[in-house]
């Protein structure tokens, strides 16, 4: 496929300070590295909960400002905060390499303008949302919902989520949505926390640390988790606790789940969690000053 | 510079035509033989197949031995890692089902040269039903056979037969049917094209179901087509190979693959390396011994996904 080299545009303005322009989008590398189905009639081994983890509030590399964006014609631009410029090439499963562009940064942002071929923005538009790599110079590698509109992700419907400053202020801890489904079926989860300064835009840690988690084996039921579940009706979701967030920064953080149903044709899905800011209150996500 | 030689003789004059006509014709061979080569190799035409692969090599033979009785199916392993060989030799089928018309069937074969062919159906008479020979041109063959009246009839009479044809030292499995008749697949299972990956397909069994509940034998395979090479089979223990896998169907699925918190997870086979850049098709096929008083054996072709819930015919690795 003939990349198209887009042209940097140069964005002036000074690093604007306050909550994120967009929602993180999808985590590094969704949709890919999946494990191997599970072994037949086998129960999920046990898991164990994740380890505490501290959210620094600096970054070396780009993070982008919105994890979502859309096509114009066969132009996609794709805000970037960063410290110095680069490349950025543009690839999806089944479409290979789609663009490559420069992009200049000035003031902590820049804009990458990418340009399609005409048969892979028909390709696009055709597919409605297509998740796509977006491989920057310096080695990152980020995801990015691509559509002909700009797509819209979901969000787990469980109670359970990211409760905001719990246990202690500047500190939150994530409770995995009570996945339920009918029939039952195995399901593989990778958890993931995203979270956004204006100086470094959405950069994302795992189970595993910075841009990797690992996946979890469970039974998804009717009546939720069955491995979480404590006669007669105790759940005990999956926790990563506590999650300490640097003061001073402006940080937000926000909590993905990406879900493989492994019916007999696998199922996948990656959503958004529930960010709780109170007692009985939901938010976007979670703010720390 | 060495010099030019002068003929003189009318001996010599003879015998350096004759060495001439031979340099001609020797070139002449070589130069058809590579063009052949060539052509055959280069001009197979490229996109799907023109047909399904048809039964798996030796389907309908190489039973296993009966359970024993009151006996349950051992732990089965899983399908190992396996790779679609990028290259093999000799002719292939491009479409495991031929339609008998009166006494006459044609074969459409992926080849590299002429050669002969052979078909015979137990089923249907004891010996060779019918054998004949092909020349190639651009990578394509097309055998046209004839059986023998009676052999004819008692192919109409069954409607269909599975035939072995041997083929250039390969031998393939072959749907005879004297009645066009639509390809059965399982309801589930099958191939998933790209979960793991852009040329990692993997096959999942179907979720037998049965009743009453039997002990069942499956034998698992993936067929893989190419323009240059026709289909091919792969099988757990490699090319043209695989193993039996013994399960209990019930009427809600099978037993074993059942979790204690009431998921399903069947037996799967993963990963399946296809090399790319091959312009390769896949699809599997599982057969499966019912083991009642009188066992019942059946093959189906598994459904293909390329992605999410879509199904298509193969799965295609361009």
């Amino acid at each position: 496929m003939c990349a198209m080299l887009g042209l940097a545009v140069f964005a002036s303005q000074a690093v604007a300070a306050g909550p994120p322009s967009g929602l993180p989008g999808p985590p590094p590398g969704a949709g890919t590295g999946f494990p191997l189905p599970p072994s037949p009639g086998a129960a999920p081994s046990p898991t164990a909960d994740g380890a505490p983890v501290t959210i620094s509030g600096t970054a070396s590399g780009p993070g982008l400002l919105s994890g979502t964006a859309s096509l114009s014609g066969k132009r996609v631009s794709i805000p970037i905060a960063c410290s110095a410029g680069g490349r950025v090439t543009m690839s999806a499963p089944g479409l290979g390499t789609m663009a490559q562009a420069k992009y200049r940064c000035r003031g902590g942002r820049a804009t990458a303008v990418l340009t399609l071929t005409s048969a892979t923005a028909r390709q696009v538009n055709s597919l409605g949302s297509v998740l796509v790599r977006l491989a920057f110079s310096g080695g990152e590698q980020l995801s990015l919902a691509l559509g002909p509109r700009v797509p819209v992700a979901g969000t787990w419907t469980s109670y359970y989520g990211l409760a905001c400053n719990t246990p202690a202020a500047n500190e939150s801890s994530l409770l995995a949505p009570n996945f339920s489904d009918t029939p039952s079926t195995t399901i593989d989860v990778r958890p993931w926390l995203a979270w956004y300064t204006s100086a470094t835009g959405w950069q994302w840690i795992g189970t595993q640390g910075a841009n990797a988690s690992s996946w979890y084996s469970w039974t998804a039921t009717p009546n939720g988790v069955a491995e979480w579940l404590t006669p007669p009706t105790t759940i005990t979701p999956w926790a990563w606790a506590p999650i300490s967030v640097a003061p001073g920064h402006g940080t937000y953080v926000i909590a993905v789940f990406e879900v493989i149903y492994w019916y007999s044709h696998p199922v996948y899905a990656w959503h958004y969690a529930r960010s709780g800011g109170g007692p009985n209150a939901t938010v976007t996500y979670c703010e720390y000053p | 510079m060495r010099p030019l030689r002068t003929v003189n003789t009318h001996s010599e004059i003879h015998r350096w035509r004759t060495r001439r006509a031979q340099c001609v014709a020797l070139l002449a061979v070589v130069l058809f033989m590579t063009t052949a080569t060539a052509t055959a190799l280069a001009a197979a035409p490229a996109g799907p197949p023109p047909g399904l692969p048809g039964p798996p090599p030796g389907a309908g033979s190489g039973f296993p031995a009966p359970p024993a009785v009151g006996s349950t199916p051992a732990p089965q392993p899983l399908g190992p890692a396996s790779t679609i060989p990028s290259h093999v030799s000799g002719p292939g089928l491009t479409n495991g089902t031929a339609r008998v018309q009166g006494r006459k069937f044609s074969l459409a074969i992926a080849c590299q040269g002429g050669g002969r062919v052979t078909v015979a159906a137990s089923s249907v008479a004891g010996g060779a039903l019918a054998h004949g020979s092909y020349s190639c041109r651009g990578g394509r063959a097309v055998a046209q056979l004839t059986m023998s009246a009676a052999d004819a009839g008692k192919l109409r009479a069954l409607g269909s037969a599975v035939a072995v044809v041997k083929l250039g030292g390969q031998t393939a499995s072959l749907t005879l049917e004297s009645r066009s008749t639509p390809p059965l697949y399982w309801s589930d299972g099958g191939l998933e094209c790209s979960l793991l990956g852009n040329d990692e397909p993997y096959a999942a069994a179907p979720n037998f179901t049965v009743t009453p509940a039997a002990i069942i034998d499956v034998r698992p395979w993936v067929a893989w087509y190419t323009p240059a090479h026709g289909w091919r089979w792969l099988g757990t223990n490699g090319v043209g190979s695989s193993s039996w896998y013994s399960w209990t169907a019930t009427t809600a699925g099978v037993e074993q693959w059942v979790t204690p918190a009431g998921a399903v997870n069947p037996w799967t086979w993963a990963p399946i390396h296809v090399s790319g850049g091959q312009n390769t098709y896949a699809i599997s096929a599982f057969e499966v011994i019912y083991w009642y008083k009188n066992s019942r054996y059946v093959w189906k072709y598994g459904p293909s996904v390329p992605s999410g819930t879509s199904v298509s015919t193969y799965c295609s690795f361009p």
